[in-house]
């Protein structure tokens, strides 16, 4: 959404959220959210979420409303409270909708009037059939902020009720870096991303001739990166001369070198966090064309098993994730990186019943294997 | 169940890797069997492997796991079937320095067939330090040619990690279920 990266982040603060609830919304708002909220100290906020269940929460209130008139506010609770000049979004929480009811909120400073989010159970449907009684109380600019893009993004929830976080890899560092690896492998010479951390610019550099990547930033940093929408980070690439680059790579001791495919499948399994990429559902048919290199690659959860499984015939995440127990977010992860290595087609041919897959037999050494991984594993 | 016959196979060329792989799981010292090398496979390694190597794993109430490593040289093959029956699967290591690797390949999927056909096999490329080519994603493209696609992990026969990464693999391969 191109005004989400031109934007400023809108800064929150919150009212009677415990510090869990807080490290909660902090990672909704740089996954679901894209950046575009970040939490903030009251003093600069622009909008506050009020709790109207925690114990002390009308004098919060009262306090907030002397402090900050002209502030909006989004309250959260499990009955509406019927509280003037904000916005009410019920409990259970559904983050698409509360991101939507903060981004509406700020739009709507200054003209404030009452006006109902959707619930947190309600589907994105749902939620366009909520908006016409929000058109009726609410101006031109409420409407957009309250509309959803057609295609998942942010959260959703399936028919089971299972939440899926989607994510498009290009609002990511992971976009910025397939672009300098494609322009590496065009150009045929090394290409330079340099990315901005704390006032200095750190290098990662993709040297197509060796396979080779060579980064400055250290693995944890990268994966702190990899959360953060790209419209937050600064970003240059140049091409590199293959000269300079072996000189730089004799030069500094304190970098990380590893092969593309090393590179690329770590920085997606970071960007996804369990988040599936925008274009796929969990229902769509996945074949793994072959095993990844998974003895040299960033250790994803069940990597083996869905490999095991998805090599033998095309599954669907949420049916692969159903068959071998295990969370669907494992699946997510692992097929967003096996993406990236371009290991995986997929179709919308949808095989999210057991009738279409072949589920395989359980070995009659189903229990000596056992016995074998729980040796390896101890 | 103790006394069971239960076994894992490996196989490959000559200085692929087998005796080390096997040493890095075994739960004993492996039994190797080498002779100094003689003919082409001196230029190789100064030993190597003229009947088999063995290593164990020993799982809880005394039940093992038989680690056979196959002679490399091709004159041995008549020790082969034997050494295969009783298989639970075959992990072939193939060296990426040799000359030929996807004829290795070959060869050793075709001295095996009648056992891959019922069976899981994984393959486990060595020395790819030293050679990076022919690169995995090359190998997986061969093994479909011959319409098989099984796990191409490339691995540091000294490394448990690796070689018990490998064994998972073929596990996995043969019993999805495992790990519910």
């Amino acid at each position: 959404m191109p005004k989400q990266k031109t934007a400023a982040p809108i800064r929150v603060t919150t009212i009677g959220l415990d510090e869990r609830s807080q490290e909660v919304l902090r990672i909704a708002f740089s996954s679901a959210a894209k950046g575009s909220c970040i939490l903030s100290d009251d003093a600069a906020a622009d909008v506050v979420i009020c709790n109207m269940d925690s114990s002390n929460a009308k004098s919060l209130w009262d306090k907030n409303s002397a402090q900050h008139p002209d502030r909006p506010v989004v309250v959260i609770s499990i009955k509406d409270p019927q509280l003037e000049n904000s916005i009410y979004v019920s409990k259970p929480i559904n983050v698409t909708t509360l991101i939507s009811s903060i981004r509406q909120a700020h739009l709507n400073r200054g003209e404030l009037s009452f006006s109902k989010a959707s619930t947190a159970t309600a589907t994105h449907t749902q939620q366009h059939s909520h908006s016409m009684p929000l058109q009726s109380r609410t101006t031109q600019n409420k409407n957009k902020a309250v509309e959803e893009p057609p295609v998942p993004d942010g959260q959703w929830q399936d028919e089971s009720g299972t939440v899926i976080s989607y994510y498009s890899p290009t609002d990511f560092l992971q976009g910025k870096l397939q672009e300098a690896f494609s322009l590496a492998q065009r150009k045929k010479t090394a290409v330079q991303l340099s990315i901005k951390l704390n006032g200095n610019w750190s290098n990662i550099t993709t040297d197509p001739t060796h396979n080779k990547v060579i980064s400055e930033i250290s693995n944890e940093e990268l994966k702190s990166l990899c959360t953060t929408p790209i419209c937050c980070i600064d970003t240059r690439s140049k091409l590199v001369n293959n000269n300079d680059f072996f000189e730089h790579r004799k030069s500094d001791k304190s970098i990380i070198e590893d092969t593309s495919e090393q590179f690329l499948w770590k920085i997606a399994l970071w960007t996804s966090a369990g988040r599936l990429p925008k274009g796929m559902t969990p229902t769509h048919l996945i074949r793994l064309d072959h095993w990844p290199n998974l003895t040299r690659l960033i250790q994803s959860p069940n990597d083996i098993r869905i490999s095991a499984l998805l090599t033998e015939q095309p599954g669907a995440p949420a049916l692969i994730a159903k068959v071998l127990g295990i969370p669907i977010t494992h699946v997510f992860s692992f097929y967003a990186a096996s993406h990236a290595l371009g290991l995986t087609t997929s179709s919308a041919r949808n095989s999210a019943h057991k009738s279409s897959f072949s589920i395989p037999q359980k070995s009659k050494h189903h229990s000596l294997f056992g016995k074998i991984l729980n040796k390896f594993s101890s | 169940m103790p006394g069971n016959n239960h076994k894992i196979i490996f196989t490959g060329p000559v200085g692929s890797g087998k005796t080390t792989a096997i040493s890095a799981i075994s739960d004993i010292p492996v039994l190797k069997t080498d002779e100094n090398a003689q003919d082409m496979t001196k230029k190789r390694k100064q030993t190597t492997t003229v009947a088999m190597d063995y290593g164990l794993l020993n799982l809880n109430k005394g039940e093992r796991i038989h680690l056979y490593g196959t002679p490399g040289q091709e004159r041995f093959e008549f020790m082969w079937d034997i050494l295969t029956n009783g298989g639970l699967g075959l992990v072939l290591l193939l060296d990426n320095s040799r000359p030929t690797p996807f004829k290795d390949m070959q060869f050793f999927l075709n001295a095996f067939k009648d056992f891959i056909k019922d069976n899981k096999m994984v393959v486990g490329v060595t020395h790819m330090e030293y050679n990076t080519t022919p690169s995995i994603k090359t190998y997986h493209q061969e093994l479909q040619k011959l319409g098989i696609n099984a796990p191409i992990l490339e691995i540091d026969a000294r490394d448990k990690k690796d070689v018990e990464t490998l064994i998972k693999a073929l596990l996995y391969s043969l019993d999805p279920w495992l790990g519910n």
